[in-house]
């Protein structure tokens, strides 16, 4: 399977990601696990200003949840996060909770996608 | 190389540190802009930063502004790390202060390209910082460095209680002789030597012995040794509890100087005179301060050489006088404030004016009419009388020449001119004194360099062929002061004398009624005895009373000058006493007083 398209099915551009460790497993590892806690914190934080309907703390969060997404290369995610953001800063509050649902999902393929590949390739 | 990564990012801030320690980086890593901002300008900070843009607390352009705002400490090389691209954002990035920006998520050769240009960036910056604040010769501090630090430890002395300082100015005596004597290379190896000497003496951080080394090394890591000026060092002590470890650290340098300076095959010893000032007390300024040191050091050189003395209040004022008369006598050298006064000398047999000896008078703008008394010794000091003493030189000769033409019929009259211990030093005398007499068209004859009898002797076999090349100009040479220094009598004969100028000591004590006047009057007939016998003319000076006059008279002594005959006067009161001038005087035969000089040294 080429790089593109493993990307497309898997959430994770994993050539961009394996250039940006320098090929290091134990890095890679290590950003997983820190992803797979800070993640969870900083969705939690992300759902609680939706519910509040504070866009500019959805901003914040979305924002950093990008970057994080990005460094990881999760492509489909970090558009997601993006997109939320963007929302947000037009204070379009429907429009961020139909996308949560889309990075709810994408996360979660990604990551388990780069587990695998971390536990079974490298 | 410490590095700072400021990223509330967990993933990004690992996957970067990770990459810069591969490249050998020391990181720091924080999650905040506050954090980030007390990193870089805290103790020991990292000289580069990679920091977020959007961050809690601070953004990235925030911190890049505080740092900058912040002059105290090394520059930092910072990056911006940014999700967006805008060009905006770029340039406010830059606007912010910072070198460089980096997109998110950073690709690691991309990263490690732009710290490679961030590092040459800062050590071009340090590399001219270091060129900006160092001496060139010495490798130390420079006055800028210390001059700074000086004001880092005043601001430290006022806010923290109990902190305390002490500053040493040392200047070296006899600097200019070795440089006029040796040669600038010579002179520039002593300031070397001395550099590494004074560098022993203090508490400087682990370098190799008798190796200056990089000036960094002696920041940070104890005392501040830093050369200010030519032959000017200071040492700035920090964290003294007691002056008496400054008074250890003086005595420390003179004992370091004592041994000789091998240079240019030549045993070359000095010393230095050292002036003690600490923070305790009224200084506010850094300035005042080193003012204090300065002037401290001012009052030990004029205790004699080698020797140090602490600063006190009094010694602070003299020194902002002496300063200020410095610059007030820079400023009347170009304006031409100065004056020549004439003081007749005659001859007591008959009263006529034969000679004047020029006096410089200092039309101070503000303070009148100066005696040299009151600024010869700073000129001396500062070696503005070099420059005031060809003034003087120039202005008697083209005066005694617009005499001579004038009152020709009467005879010549002759200038005496003092000639002081710095233009005796200097090399270009002889050539001074020749192109003043071509320029002025006076005859030769008629000037007479009046010379000190210590000056002479204190290297007199220069002073020999110095009086002998300025005696073959055709000028004749009269020892001022005489039987008050130490003259050996050889010299007393090697020297091309044709004048002994009495002391004035020996004559206020030659005509006493309580009785006490006998060993003045042998002395100062043995002086007339001396002078005759060896062919010179002997002049009195300071004769204040009849009763002198006739003392002097009756043991024969040739000429005299004094209150009694005539106060200095300006050149026009001078003119008028030429023009009441009785009867013409020629010139005497050159080669006279040295055939009796001859003749008597035969006969004894």
């Amino acid at each position: 399977m080429q790089t593109a398209e493993f990307a497309n099915h898997t959430g994770v551009d994993l050539k961009e990601l394996f250039v940006r460790v320098e090929y290091d497993r134990e890095l890679l590892r290590d950003v997983l696990e820190i992803f797979t806690e800070e993640f969870l914190k900083l969705h939690a934080l992300l759902q609680r200003a939706v519910e509040r309907g504070d866009a500019e703390r959805i901003q914040n969060e979305a924002h950093t949840l990008k970057g994080m997404l990005a460094s990881l290369s999760f492509g489909k995610a970090s558009a997601s996060a993006m997109r939320i953001e963007r929302l947000a800063r037009q204070a379009d509050l429907a429009g961020i909770q139909e996308e949560m649902a889309h990075l709810e999902y994408e996360v979660p393929f990604a990551q388990a996608n780069l587990k695998k590949v971390c536990e079974e390739i490298w | 190389m410490k590095i700072l990564v400021a990223d509330d990012d967990a993933v990004s801030r690992t996957m970067l540190k990770r990459t810069l320690e591969r490249s050998g980086f020391d990181v720091v890593c924080v999650a905040d802009g506050q954090s980030a901002v007390d990193c870089l300008l805290g103790k020991d900070a990292p000289r580069m930063a990679i920091l977020d843009w959007v961050m809690p607390g601070k953004d990235g352009p925030a911190v890049c502004r505080e740092v900058r705002a912040d002059d105290a400490g090394p520059t930092v090389y910072l990056i911006l790390l940014t999700a967006r691209e805008a060009v905006e954002d770029v340039v406010m990035g830059f606007e912010a202060g910072a070198d460089d920006y980096l997109t998110k998520p950073c690709n690691p050769d991309e990263l490690k390209a732009r710290l490679r240009v961030g590092a040459r960036s800062l050590e071009l910056q340090d590399s001219l910082l270091h060129e900006a604040e160092h001496d060139s010769l010495t490798k130390l501090p420079n006055r800028a460095f210390f001059v700074k630090r000086l004001t880092q430890n005043v601001r430290k002395a006022r806010e923290l209680p109990g902190y305390q300082f002490t500053l040493l100015f040392i200047d070296i005596n006899r600097f200019k002789h070795v440089n006029d004597s040796l040669g600038h290379t010579t002179g520039d190896e002593l300031m070397k030597g001395v550099a590494r000497r004074l560098l022993q003496s203090v508490r400087v951080g682990p370098k190799p012995p008798g190796e200056l080394g990089p000036c960094s090394a002696n920041i940070g890591m104890g005392d501040l040794v830093a050369r200010i000026g030519g032959d000017e060092f200071v040492i700035l002590l920090e964290n003294l509890a007691d002056l008496d470890d400054g008074v250890r650290v003086a005595e420390r340098i003179q004992q370091q100087l004592r041994p000789a300076f091998m240079l240019a095959g030549c045993e070359i010893f000095i010393t230095a005179s050292i002036g003690i000032s600490t923070s305790q007390g009224v200084a506010t300024e850094s300035s005042e301060v080193l003012r204090g040191a300065d002037a401290a050091m001012y009052k030990a050189k004029s205790m004699g050489k080698a020797r140090y003395h602490i600063s006190d209040s009094t010694s602070n004022a003299a020194a902002v006088g002496v300063l200020k008369l410095e610059n007030d006598l820079r400023r009347a050298l170009e304006n031409e404030e100065f004056e020549v006064y004439y003081q007749p000398i005659v001859r007591l047999g008959d009263s006529t004016v034969t000679r004047f000896e020029a006096l410089v008078r200092w039309n101070h703008p503000t303070r009148g009419l100066l005696q040299p008394g009151a600024f010869i010794p700073v000129a001396e000091e500062s070696g503005l009388i070099v420059p005031m003493g060809a003034w003087v030189m120039r202005e008697a000769c083209r005066q005694a020449q617009e005499w001579n033409a004038n009152f020709r019929p009467a005879g010549p009259v002759t200038v005496c001119v003092n000639i002081s211990p710095r233009q005796f030093g200097e090399d270009n005398l002889v050539q001074g004194v020749r192109d003043i007499l071509v320029e002025t068209g006076l005859d030769p004859r008629c000037l007479e360099l009046e010379v000190t009898e210590n000056l002479t002797m204190q290297d007199a076999a220069r002073a020999v062929q110095l009086l002998t090349d300025l005696s073959k100009l055709g000028v004749s040479i009269s020892l001022d002061d005489f039987g008050t220094g130490c003259s050996s009598l050889s010299y007393l004969l090697r020297f091309p004398i044709s004048t002994l100028k009495i002391d004035q000591s020996f004559v206020a004590n030659i005509a006493r009624r309580d009785g006490s006047s006998a060993g003045s009057s042998a002395i100062v007939q043995t002086i007339i005895a001396l002078g005759h016998n060896l062919g010179m003319k002997v002049v009195a000076e300071g004769i204040e009373t009849s009763a002198q006059m006739e003392v002097l008279g009756r043991l024969g002594c040739d000429l005299g000058q004094g209150y009694l005959l005539s106060r200095p006067v300006a050149a026009y009161r001078a003119t008028e006493m030429l023009r009441g001038r009785p009867f013409p005087r020629q010139l005497p035969s050159r080669n006279v007083s040295r055939a009796n000089h001859n003749l008597m040294l035969v006969a004894s």
